[in-house]
């Protein structure tokens, strides 16, 4: 894990090669991104619990594990993560269930077209960072209100 | 109907039930054939666009990043390789499973019908079912690809439909005497002697109407016998299940000596 790579972080896992190798290129010639690929749900779920990820891309049948298991557990280490699910067409109903299951940010299906799959990952890309940033703003915002709570207090002590 | 005609439409039937299956294992390879088209065709466009560029310097960081996006195109044209040979090996399979009429054998290796059966069953295992697979050192032999694989399918997918939640399909080959066996075992539910004395009734099935004909096992016996070979089956219930199909090896060209000789 490189610390000081601040570029967003994309996890890529589908037990076919082909796929992970075309989404590696893809991604390589496209965008500045960070990829880590597996071809294994279990693999990179051992692997990745020291580094961080700002979107993961689950395909869905996969051996061992299925997309929606793997994204849930996912979700448990790296609740940060933005999570979209690549599906065939046979998986479409278990692919929509999984929307609310695994807090689902999108769904694309396979064959998937390059650029909207690029603007789907940027979009979800954009939205963690804002959901980032609104959450370093709740802790400035929980930092000052109990910064003037003691303050209340000490009031309180002065004058009363 | 002659029992050619019907073994025809049985084995049409059964393809027709993995369609969604088979379009979504095709699916993965051409998806990323898709995807690298693009791929390489961005790449080329950008090499382009910086050749033609009147202000081109051929230094370091020109040739590093010419060197990176042919890095791309022959890695994504690589990949699409690989993709296209699994999509030619699964169209020669379904073709050769959906040939219909005559009985043409030939001399083959037996592996050749049990990938083929494997390859369209692919995602009725995938996930669920994991496949062992241990081929012994089995010599070529005279046998009808078409209708042998047609019989590797019905029994895995047989196993497949009585495993219930994860299970395993081992698949056993060796040659033993003048025989050559290949055995099918899974660690399913398996089934009494009483079930296991009508298995090869025609219209007997376990299955619920939407997946069983019951036409499965009495057409695998009868491809079977026609090249002059038997079925045998172990079962317990709580067991699993093993289906041996036993064959002559070159009993055909036994035949064609004793009628050279004769």
């Amino acid at each position: 894990m490189d610390n000081s790579d601040s570029r967003p972080s994309i996890l890529i896992v589908d037990d076919e090669e082909m796929v992970t190798t075309s989404l590696r290129n893809l991604f390589r010639l496209q965008t500045n991104y960070r990829t880590v690929t597996y071809t294994s749900p279990i693999e990179a779920l051992a692997k990745t619990s020291n580094d961080f990820f700002d979107l993961v891309v689950s395909d869905y049948l996969m051996p061992g594990m299925d997309g929606i298991t793997f994204l849930a557990r996912f979700k448990e280490t790296q609740p940060q993560a933005m999570r979209i699910l690549l599906t065939g067409y046979a998986d479409k109903e278990s692919a929509i269930r999984a929307i609310n299951q695994v807090g689902l940010y999108q769904y694309v299906e396979k064959p998937w077209d390059n650029d909207s799959l690029l603007m789907s990952v940027k979009n979800a890309l954009d939205k963690a960072s804002l959901l980032r940033t609104l959450d370093t703003k709740i802790k400035e915002l929980q930092a000052a209100q109990f910064s003037l709570m003691d303050f209340q207090r000490e009031l309180i002590r002065t004058f009363i | 109907m002659s029992s050619d005609q019907r073994n025809d439409l049985e084995r049409l039937a059964s393809l027709g039930s993995l369609a969604r299956g088979l379009a979504h294992e095709m699916n993965t390879p051409l998806s990323a054939i898709v995807c690298n088209n693009d791929t390489i065709d961005t790449a080329m466009r950008r090499m382009r666009e910086r050749l033609d560029s009147p202000a081109v310097r051929p230094d370091e960081n020109f040739i590093a990043e010419m060197k990176d996006l042919l890095g791309v195109v022959s890695d994504s044209i690589q990949t699409s390789r690989v993709a296209s040979d699994r999509l030619r090996f699964f169209i020669r399979s379904l073709r050769d499973y959906s040939r219909i009429g005559g009985d043409t054998r030939q001399n083959s290796d037996i592996r050749e019908p049990i990938e083929m059966a494997l390859l369209l069953l692919a995602h009725e295992l995938r996930g669920r079912i994991t496949v062992v697979k241990e081929f012994g050192d089995i010599p070529t032999m005279e046998f009808n690809k078409t209708q042998l694989s047609q019989v590797f399918m019905n029994l895995m997918m047989n196993s497949a439909q009585a495993i219930e939640g994860n299970g395993e399909i081992r698949i056993r080959t060796w040659k033993e005497g003048n025989t050559v066996r290949i055995a099918i075992s899974d660690n399913g539910p398996g089934f009494s002697p009483e079930v296991q004395a009508r298995l090869f009734e025609p219209g007997f099935t376990t299955k619920n109407a939407s997946t069983g004909t019951g036409l499965g096992l009495p057409i695998c016996l009868e491809i079977v016998e026609a090249h002059h070979g038997r079925i045998e089956i172990r079962s317990e219930v709580g067991k699993g299940a093993t289906f041996t199909i036993v064959l002559p090896l070159a009993a055909d060209s036994n035949d064609s000596e004793r009628t050279t000789n004769g």
